[in-house]
């Protein structure tokens, strides 16, 4: 295991909020990622030196920044950390070049404009050195500000949400570039997003924010697969959060009963949980896990196709790439989510095939991989 | 300004119909203490009457009447603005009466160390400033700058001169120890007291009499009782009062 | 346009061009220090800075000359010591008139203040700027045209202060003899023609300040 290169740990109080969390992060991006107020910037603060936390201890690359048990505070001046704001923060009466050189004062003038042009041309703002912030459009603004930041080489790069004032067909674009210029700079860095998909595919690990809490800190395959609770898969967006009865519990298998059906998972690898017979469970399909099984094969075979069920596809919505099918299953009683059972994600050509306009009755198949038990 | 403003206090003070009797007299500041207590002496035989004072300086006062204000007797400190209203129709005919005169006293603060016995002793670079009332609207700015001018002094104290908008405030100014000598009446100076004390009185022979005189306007609304305080000040009760207080007999 | 009216107009110019120098040497701190510091005491800045606004302008005269008279707190001692008191001078003029103005500019220029961004300052100080230089480089040029505005307020109110100098400075032609009171004294000699070249010209005066006021608040940073 690579050595943290970030290791935070802050406990401060506001008035009708407390934040008490404690991560760490090695090579790569780390984002925060929760819901809105739940203290994500306020950590971010912490770590530029803005705020002042009552206890904790704030470690970059070995450096101390603050540490409440010996008094060691280092002034935001004194941090060499990069941030980027939220709204940017553009110096407005600048121009684009010296916004980028803002930060470069106490080096020798000639090494001042050549390093913030360098920056500028690394970023694809070229030949915008002379214009001002309020002629710019949303994402050249996110990339002067990345590059203001940048500029000063800084330990640490902090970004408070840097993708969510843009529309979305920039968003997206930006994002795979901001993900290439963090891996590409190399520099630890920390963005704080409450969108999941940003959260996944800038980050290398996730620390995931609740109500002034970390409730899971993971790489982000390990997030996506292994949730550590209810809470955090409700956060991501996770769909088909279920909620069943434990039959049987062995470390490598979980035998459950859910709308009337018996159901096999497998066990959390994430830690040997073992609820007694009886007890409630919450899991969760992925809904592009769930098989339709075809009909021109003939009948199903019970080893092959795990977990099987049969049901209904009583609405469906078009994506484009993908349809999303509302299945309710043939058990008498309530379905689980409100009109339907199971949402299940299939491909466009995959329904054409199907043809799911024309029928609707199913049956569905589920292995036993892909129903993840969400730990209480 | 203050001409309106005082105009328009002054005809708000005054209802339509006029509480039991009332008089109104525009008092130049150097006579307030007597005619308030020659005015405490008329009421005193006239239960029913109430007497209301606006003080000022003579040429505030002559401003006021002129823009209307609602006043019954008028006393200065100067013929002059007396002869101006008069011009202007102002007075009412045979109401004008000389009543009282005053004369000039040069006064220093009580604890001043400068000795002050004669005009050229103003000279002294010891005495830095010396207030006089404001010679264009005072009439006893008016009567000390004639004085100075006939001892040959006033273009030589130019420098040192602070001017006041009353007399009053002149000797406010002394007694404040903010100036180390002032020109006011002989009257102030004996109000003054004990903050102040007099120097020297410059010649009487350097100025102009300095003559008070009082008249009934002519839009009063109770010119009879009006009448009859004018000739208080003349009559032997009333010249005792002003006596007691420091002023000289009408010639 | 006489010699007389002439000397009081250049008096109040220079009165008030003093008065507002010295209300920005002073209130640009003291408005930056209300709107971005928290300390003990800010409250009690603020109501003695609001003060004078709302006192009538003769009480505010009467606390100067118990501070600054020849037997005041402060022009006692300093008379004793130098044998000089400020009464009666033109720099009397210009402390009525400078502490007159002063709420003027400093509730102007903390409004402009208040309004910059504070997440601008903040990115400043991560940058490596002190707070000092983040308020010179930063904050104050972007508060700027607030600031101005306050300014040129300050310069009309100083240009028209009457009350306090009057009490403070007195009515001397030639030494403190601003334009206001020579009005005063104008039309209490009934000089009413030269009362009406003062009052034209103080009223030209404002109103060029005051537009060159609107047209700074309204431009854009």
């Amino acid at each position: 295991m690579t050595a943290a290169r970030l290791d935070v740990s802050i406990r401060t109080t506001l008035p009708g909020f407390t934040l008490d969390v404690a991560w760490t992060a090695g090579d790569g991006v780390a984002v925060l990622f929760g819901p809105s107020g739940a203290g994500k910037t306020l950590t971010l603060q912490c770590l530029a030196g803005l705020i002042r936390p009552e206890r904790g201890r704030i470690v970059v690359d070995g450096r101390v920044f603050f540490d409440s048990a010996t008094g060691t505070d280092l002034r935001p001046q004194e941090r060499r950390v990069g941030y980027v704001f939220q709204g940017y923060a553009l110096f407005p009466h600048l121009t684009v070049l010296d916004n980028v050189a803002f930060g470069l004062r106490d080096r020798p003038r000639a090494e001042r404009s050549g390093r913030a042009t360098t920056v500028i041309e690394r970023l694809g703002l070229g030949g915008l050195e002379g214009r001002y912030p309020r002629e710019l459009s949303g994402g050249q603004r996110q990339r002067v500000a990345l590059a203001r930041a940048l500029a000063i080489d800084p330990a640490l790069l902090l970004l408070d949400e840097p993708l969510s004032a843009l529309d979305r067909p920039t968003r997206e674009s930006l994002r795979d570039e901001l993900r290439a210029v963090l891996t590409d700079w190399g520099t630890a860095a920390v963005v704080v997003t409450h969108d999941f998909t940003e959260a996944y595919r800038l980050a290398d690990r996730i620390v995931v924010y609740r109500e002034g809490r970390v409730i899971q800190s993971a790489p982000r395959s390990e997030l996506l697969w292994q949730p550590a609770s209810e809470s955090v898969a409700r956060i991501m967006g996770t769909r088909n959060v279920l909620h069943g009865t434990v039959l049987k519990a062995t470390p490598d298998r979980i035998q459950l009963r859910w709308r009337g059906q018996t159901l096999e998972a497998v066990n959390s690898p994430s830690r040997a949980y073992l609820p007694a017979p009886s007890s409630p469970i919450a899991f969760f399909i992925r809904p592009e896990y769930v098989r339709l099984i075809r009909k021109d094969r003939g009948a199903p075979d019970p080893n092959h196709h795990m977990n099987l069920m049969s049901g209904t596809v009583v609405s469906q919505t078009d994506f484009g790439a993908t349809w999303t099918l509302a299945i309710r299953l043939d058990e008498p009683g309530e379905p689980a989510q409100g009109a339907y059972d199971l949402e299940v994600e299939v491909p466009r050509l995959v329904h054409e095939i199907l043809e799911l306009d024309r029928d609707r009755r199913w049956q569905l198949s589920i292995h036993r991989g892909s129903i993840h038990v969400l730990p209480a | 300004m203050r001409v309106p403003l005082l105009v328009a206090v002054l005809l708000a003070l005054v209802p339509a119909t006029a509480p039991a009797e009332e008089l109104i007299l525009s008092v130049a500041v150097s006579m307030k203490e007597g005619t308030e207590e020659l005015g405490r002496l008329f009421v005193r035989s006239r239960p029913g009457v109430t007497l209301r004072y606006n003080l000022g300086s003579s040429g505030e006062l002559q401003k006021q009447i002129e823009a209307g204000a609602p006043v019954d007797v008028f006393i200065s400190a100067a013929q002059r603005q007396m002869d101006e209203l008069e011009r202007k129709g102002l007075i009412l005919d045979g109401t004008r009466r000389v009543f009282a005169r005053n004369v000039l006293t040069v006064v220093k603060p009580a604890d001043s160390g400068l000795d002050l016995s004669k005009p050229a002793d103003l000279l002294d670079p010891r005495v830095r400033r010396i207030v006089i009332g404001n010679p264009r609207t005072v009439p006893a700015g008016q009567y000390s700058e004639e004085s100075l001018r006939t001892l040959g002094l006033w273009d030589r104290l130019q420098g040192k001169l602070v001017l006041a908008e009353n007399v009053r405030q002149a000797l406010d100014y002394v007694s404040r120890g903010e100036v180390d000598a002032g020109f006011v009446y002989a009257t102030d100076a004996a109000a003054g007291k004990p903050r102040v004390k007099e120097a020297f009185r410059p010649g009487e022979d350097t100025y102009r009499p300095i003559a008070y005189p009082a008249a009934v306007v002519k839009d009063s609304r109770r010119p009879g009782l009006a009448r009859a305080f004018v000739d208080l000040l003349v009559a032997p009760e009333g010249r005792t009062v002003l006596a007691r207080l420091g002023f000289q007999p009408p010639p | 346009m006489t010699a007389e009216n002439l000397s009081a107009l250049a008096l109040s110019l220079r009165v008030a061009v003093v008065a507002t120098l010295l209300n920005a040497a002073i209130g640009i701190p003291l408005a930056y220090v209300l709107a971005r510091r928290r300390f003990r005491g800010r409250g009690l800045l603020d109501l003695l800075v609001t003060l004078p606004l709302v006192l009538p302008p003769t009480v505010t005269g009467y606390y100067l000359i118990v501070l600054l008279g020849r037997r005041g707190w402060l022009g006692g001692p300093i008379y004793g010591l130098t044998g000089w008191s400020i009464t009666f001078t033109w720099y009397a003029a210009v402390v009525a008139a400078t502490i007159m103005a002063l709420p003027l500019l400093v509730r102007t220029a903390r409004a402009a203040i208040e309004s910059v961004d504070r997440d601008l300052e903040k990115a400043a100080f991560t940058l490596g700027r002190s707070e000092w230089r983040t308020a010179l480089e930063v904050t104050l040029p972007l508060a700027r045209n607030g600031i101005l505005a306050g300014l040129v307020l300050a310069f009309a109110r100083a240009l028209g202060e009457f009350g306090a100098t009057l009490m403070l400075a007195g009515n001397i032609p030639g030494r403190t003899t601003t334009v206001p009171l020579a009005i005063y004294t104008s039309v209490q000699t009934g000089e009413t023609g030269d009362a009406l070249v003062l009052v034209a010209m103080l009223t030209v005066l404002s109103c060029v300040v005051l537009i060159a006021a609107a047209r700074l608040g309204a431009r854009a940073t």
